[in-house]
């Protein structure tokens, strides 16, 4: 069986954005935690979600 | 953003229904910035947001009593307020994203240049954000934002949840290629 996480069927990057916004029920946060842990890819894309989280705050207050 | 239990809007909307005027001016005081900044979103006329914004409470008072409490009120205004501005928009001859060309475009996978996403400033990224396509910025604005999750943005934008998620992952491509262009520029 391989361990490359980016081969395993619990690969999460649809819920990334919902995981960088707080948004996921505690399940599947828990899941993502556990992918996250072990996918590098994975925690780059957190890291460019993250990223874009606090320029769209940014970007969305009033001028 | 401004928390507030999901039933205060509920039967705050359900008073307005019964004529009540002093809860649409307590509904107006809760959520109109929130609304300002969504409909900034959409036009970058401050003038004509506003007056989408007076257009969306009318609609507000008129509908109250069709709202059925399946969504939050927070949704449920965001639907209204979106529905103002595409009608007004459109009559005004000013031109909508084509969401069937951008929603049609290639599929993601997690990849390397999320690094350079990741590493971009925050003012460059909110500057690339500020020039993407409406439908992109819309939705990075509904999620991180307006922070609601994608069944709340699927019920707002009255899409499947599928197509937020889709929609999300074309609009990160999109700030990529115009950060990689605005690299370009600089060389």
């Amino acid at each position: 069986m391989t361990m490359d996480p980016r081969h395993t069927p619990a690969h999460t990057t649809d819920l990334l954005a919902a995981y960088a916004n707080g948004s996921l029920g505690a399940a599947a946060a828990e899941r993502v935690r556990q992918h996250l842990d072990r996918c590098p890819a994975c925690q780059q894309e957190l890291a460019a979600w993250m990223a874009i989280r606090e320029a769209a705050q940014l970007a969305a207050a009033p001028a | 953003m401004q928390q507030q239990p999901a039933c205060d809007d509920r039967q705050t909307i359900q008073r307005i229904a019964t004529g009540d005027r002093q809860a649409l001016t307590e509904l107006y005081a809760r959520h109109r910035l929130m609304l300002f900044r969504y409909l900034l979103q959409l036009t970058p006329d401050h003038g004509l947001a506003e007056e989408l914004l007076q257009d969306t409470f009318v609609a507000v008072w008129k509908s109250a009593r069709d709202f059925e409490g399946r969504s939050s009120g927070t949704t449920w205004l965001i639907g209204i307020a979106r529905r103002q501005a595409h009608n007004t928009l459109r009559r005004r001859g000013l031109p909508l994203a084509d969401a069937t060309a951008l929603e049609t475009m290639a599929a993601r996978d997690p990849e390397p240049e999320d690094a350079l996403l990741a590493g971009a400033a925050r003012e460059q990224l909110a500057s690339a954000i500020a020039r993407l396509a409406p439908l992109h910025r819309e939705v990075l604005v509904l999620t991180f934002a307006q922070e609601l999750s994608y069944a709340e943005i699927a019920v707002a934008l009255a899409i499947p949840v599928g197509t937020v998620k889709s929609r999300l992952n074309h609009a990160k491509r999109a700030l990529r290629a115009a950060l990689e262009a605005a690299e370009g520029v600089e060389r």
